[in-house]
């Protein structure tokens, strides 16, 4: 890549590559490691925490297959079974496949992008520091159980129904400490679906149209939309069996008028989305590997986006699919049937396409192959049994059975580990150890033991099932022919273990190997590999140019364009240095459009993550003093985090104008508009489906009411709240004017806009709260007040975070305001866009309140 | 053909082509379930309506608007795909398709043409179990 450098034709000095990576260094020291916030060493974190975790729900898989290894064995009590069914399942489910494939994503994507860096990389850090955190709560369920011996642990499996998840059945602490704990887990699932988004649409190489995306960064972006869809619903279903426990709402409490069948909804429009959110990033990974190891571009690319993409709509049909067996209207059970068949259609597609691809090929069974082809086999036999599972019938009678433990380790297991590793034998000699090749031969005996005990552990499960074994119980009668499956499973299970184990010491055992010293040495198409290796903290210093799918196999020079382009690039090879800078391009062409300046090392991150898991942990002990605590601590992390102190890089100089005039980009030194607006966006599109979840939630609970509102309950005076929503919009208003100001470069407008605004929207709140504090009724009198409260909470919190981020900008635009031309409070235009869409919000939460019980 | 005069379709056209099926697969998803989960807790489902179930009748009714969108979708992309083929066999051989636009418009085009094909199939399948499934039966 230092190649062309001495021909560059912009009037900087060249610089050395030493002077360029400086900014990029990371952070050294203790203090260093907490504020490295680079997407090459979050996202080895995030990897290697996930398989600490998986090792440890491994661990008590090991313990379940011994007790039940042999009939009615007493090694292990049922209570104790229960805890380790649950913690093993929860683990994979939330702490181990979701980070570790944001991991993947967040350690290569930049690159393969042809980028340097992810557009927020404190929002990747911060991710990291919730998902470690929140696991940490979750397993300090072990401390709490077993060293100071309360109730910490649940017993309730990885789906948690209540009422069994609900205080009555489940009295300990065990449920708050999943609640709570996975919840923070989720949180850091979100934030980082932010991330890859924003990187894939917003900063790829110039050049990268939509069409030359590689196949994984389209399955990751389809999985991160996913995740939005998904997660966030778990996010509030699970807050609200927790204030159910906490508080006495009624949400799920048949009792009060809620329902536990809402729970199974909710919990199910995220679960079956997951279990293709966990099969989707793989399924990518495969198709970036097959070609390359068979020599051959991937057939079909155009389907394989469509199946990607219709994957990623067709799984959010399913939900109901999970509850075969709970009692809905029989038609419309079948028209989950039809999806869950309908969807092995885009399955059906990727796996033809890269049967083709390889038929046409000369497929070389390296490890990254061998592990594709374990993948082959397993899935198909998973998906088998899962067509059997969504024929109705079948499902009745093996419902709760070991069979649906077969097929679902069938699916997870083999559509996701097996690709998974593959893709970590494929990137380890770019990525991880300094550039370091795994031992193939190691690698070979990873994977056979591995796909052997797999097979050897699952398959008898099918019989078992069918046999009636039933699933989540800790033991089973002698006699009953079920000893020898089990015995099987068990040495099955002990078999993959060994296949990790030597999985685990191949990585270790890498270090003592020479450094890859090739930049390619697979022979890929994709542009993390022109990179050198050991790939450098900046991935790209001269940015790529992609004039074609497979830049490394077309084109013979990847640095080579002409016109203005060709100028971005070789400036940007040179200038600017003193800050890292990177390039955002157009969603469709992938055309240049800014140059912005990444955020670097911030401790923020770590005291956000850490001020918010404190919150989660206070609610635990129900010490609501300290929580409150943590939310100030929250808050201050995140003035902090924003907060720029103007040092000296961040001042503009002449050097900024230059770039500017010869590449025709806007430098933007306090970070890129189009990604902050992107992110603001998708924060929206986060927070509306969290509030139409909740909507949800109170037309569910209607559905059990015969007057609703029920008698007494009713609303007859709603002055306030209109009054409220009105001038709410008011101050909409003049956030928006206050905006325009700042296109305007109007610093007194802006001043009296802004004002103006943050002083109406703080009247429109108190306006509400005084009506919801005068409700003849509270959120645990029964459903109808949980959800009526809910919402409005939901409001009131919205309308409240925007004031309290207004205040703030306020006092910054008074204080700094002559110091900065008002065009450059360019955030206000974000901030008028929260507050209209709150109004929205409040409207829509308001009809749904106050109008839509007295007309349905 | 030169840079300037490379067509670029309305972002209607090709968005709506794009994607427009899989939205209104969505859309048609959720509102048979609704209108049946509904229509049962209601008792429409033991009316009919022009000489069959009205469940089943108001789910048909619904069914066509939304595969003629679906359709339409489709053709839009598919009329796009074929327009930029002519453009390729127009230009001259050697300089094949060489601007990442228009390359990149194509493959929206195909990708929408089949996205239509798929979610056709898939909402005309979903209206299969209202003829071989009892309507409204527990
Ligand atoms: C390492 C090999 C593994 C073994 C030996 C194993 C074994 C088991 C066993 C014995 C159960 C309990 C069955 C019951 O009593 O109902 C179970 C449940 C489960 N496993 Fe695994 N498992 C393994 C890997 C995985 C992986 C990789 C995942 C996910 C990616 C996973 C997800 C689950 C889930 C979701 C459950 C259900 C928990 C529940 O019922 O709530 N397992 N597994
Ligand atoms: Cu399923």
């Amino acid at each position: 890549m230092s190649a062309n450098q001495e021909t560059s034709s912009t009037p900087f000095t060249t610089i050395s590559q030493e002077q360029f990576g400086d900014v990029w260094q990371i952070p050294k020291g203790i203090w260093g490691r907490l504020v490295t916030v680079q997407n090459s060493v979050i996202g080895l974190r995030f990897i290697a925490v996930a398989f600490l975790f998986f090792a440890l729900a491994g661990i008590m898989a090991l313990l379940m297959r011994l007790q039940l290894a042999n009939p009615e064995s007493t090694l292990i009590d049922p209570n104790t079974y229960n805890e380790l069914f649950t913690m093993h399942g929860s683990t994979m489910m939330y702490l181990f496949v979701i980070p570790l494939l944001e991991g993947i994503a967040t350690l290569v994507l930049p690159q393969i992008l042809g980028s340097r860096e992810l557009p927020f990389p404190r929002l990747t850090a911060f991710a990291f520091w919730t998902f470690l955190f929140g696991g940490i709560i979750f397993y300090s369920g072990f401390f709490f159980e077993y060293i100071v011996g309360m109730d910490a642990l649940a017993q309730e499996g990885w789906f948690a129904y209540p009422p069994l998840s609900g205080i009555v059945f489940s009295p300990g602490r065990g449920m708050d400490f999943w609640l709570l704990g996975l919840n923070v887990a989720e949180i850091a699932a979100i934030a980082g679906a932010f991330e890859i988004i924003l990187a894939i649409l917003l900063c790829r190489a110039p050049g990268m149209t939509l069409n030359r995306i590689p196949i994984f960064a389209w399955a990751m972006l389809v999985t991160a939309f996913m995740m939005l869809f998904a997660f966030t619903p778990l996010v509030v279903g699970s807050l609200l069996l927790e204030i159910d426990r906490k508080i006495g709402t009624h949400f799920y409490n048949p009792a009060g008028g809620g329902d536990p069948l809402l729970w199974q909804h909710i919990f199910w429009i995220f679960g079956h989305p997951d279990v293709y959110i966990q099969f989707i990033p793989p399924a990518g990974i495969l198709s970036t590997i097959i070609p390359v190891f068979s020599r051959r571009r991937l057939v079909g690319y155009p389907l394989v986006v469509l199946a990607i993409v219709s994957t990623g709509f067709l799984s959010f049909g399913l939900w109901v699919h999970h509850m075969f067996a709970t009692g809905l209207p029989e038609i419309s059970l079948s028209f989950f049937s039809v999806v869950s068949m309908a969807i092995a259609i885009p399955t059906g597609i990727q796996i033809f396409s890269w049967i083709a691809t390889m038929w046409r090929g000369k497929p070389q069974l390296k490890p990254p192959m061998l592990f594709a082809m374990g993948f082959f086999l397993v899935f198909v036999l998973g998906g088998i049994t899962g067509i059997m599972l969504a024929a109705v019938p079948v499902n009745q009678q093996v419902h709760d059975t070991y069979f649906v433990v077969a097929h679902l380790h069938y699916v997870l297991f083999g559509g996701m580990i097996f690709p998974v590793l593959a893709g970590i034998y494929y990137w380890a000699p770019k990525f991880m150890g300094n550039g370091r090749m795994l031992n193939s031969r190691l690698g070979s005996l990873n994977f056979w033991l591995v796909f052997i005990g797999f097979n050897v552990a699952f398959f008898p499960m099918h019989v078992a099932g069918l046999q009636g074994m039933p699933r989540r119980f800790y033991t089973y009668q002698a006699g009953s022919g079920l000893g020898i499956l089990n015995l099987i499973s068990t040495i099955g299970a002990f078999i993959i273990a060994a296949g990790f184990a030597v999985f685990f010491f191949n990585i270790i055992y890498s270090i003592f190997r020479p450094q890859v010293t090739e930049a390619n040495p697979w022979g890929a198409d994709t542009l993390e590999w022109g990179t050198p290796s050991p790939a450098p903290q900046y991935g790209f210093r001269k940015l790529p140019i992609v004039r074609s799918r497979h830049p490394l196999w077309d084109q013979d020079e990847l640095f080579e364009v002409s016109g203005q382009t060709k100028q971005v690039v070789e400036v940007l090879e040179q200038r600017p240095y003193r800050y890292r800078a990177q390039l955002t391009t157009g969603v469709f062409d992938g055309e240049p459009k800014e140059i912005f300046r990444v955020a670097g090392p911030s401790i923020y991150p770590l005291m956000l993550g850490f001020a918010m898991t404190a919150f989660s942990f206070f609610l635990i002990f129900d010490l609501y003093a300290l929580a409150a605590l943590a939310v100030v601590g929250s808050i201050a992390s995140l003035v902090g985090w924003h907060y720029r102190p103007n040092t000296p890089e961040e001042q503009r100089t002449e050097t900024e104008d230059r770039i500017e005039a010869l590449t025709g980009l806007p430098v933007l030194m306090a970070g890129s508009r189009r990604v902050s607006r992107g992110g603001m966006l998708l924060a929206l599109l986060t927070l509306s489906v969290a509030f139409v979840t909740l909507i949800f939630t109170y037309l569910y609970i209607r559905l059990n009411f015969d007057d609703f509102p029920p008698a007494g309950m009713e609303i007859t005076d709603v002055t306030l709240p209109i009054l409220g929503l009105i001038v709410l919009w008011v101050s909409g208003l003049f956030l928006y004017l206050a905006a325009k100001a700042v296109e305007r470069d109007s610093f007194p407008r802006l001043r009296g806009f802004f004002g103006a605004g943050v002083l109406v929207a703080a009247i429109a709140l108190g306006l509400q709260i005084r009506f919801y504090l005068s409700l003849p009724f509270d959120a645990t009198t029964n459903a109808y007040g949980s959800a009526f409260i809910m919402i409005a909470v939901f409001m009131l919190v919205l309308q409240a975070a925007s004031l309290l981020i207004n205040v703030i900008s306020l006092f910054w635009v008074l204080w700094r305001g002559n110091q900065y031309r008002a065009s450059n409070h360019k955030s206000v235009s974000e901030m008028a866009i929260f507050a209209l869409w709150a109004a929205g919000a409040t409207s829509l939460g308001s009809f749904v309140l106050f109008v839509l019980p007295y007309i349905l | 053909m030169t840079p300037s005069n490379i067509p670029t379709f309305s972002y209607f056209r090709l968005w709506f082509g794009f994607i427009g099926s899989a939205i209104t697969w969505v859309i048609h998803f959720f509102l048979i379930w609704f209108i049946s989960e509904m229509g049962c807790l209601s008792g429409l489902g033991d009316q009919t309506l022009l000489g069959i179930n009205s469940v089943v009748a108001l789910i048909l009714l619904m069914t066509i608007p939304l595969l003629l969108i679906t359709v339409a979708s489709g053709m839009l992309s598919y009329g796009i795909w074929r327009q930029i083929q002519d453009i390729e066999r127009q230009s001259a051989p050697d300089q094949g398709i060489v601007y990442a636009a228009l390359e990149r418009q194509r493959f929206m085009a195909i990708f929408g043409s089949l996205a239509a094909i798929l979610f056709g199939v898939i909402i005309m399948l979903q209206t299969v179990p209202l003829f071989t499934v009892p309507v409204c039966g527990a």
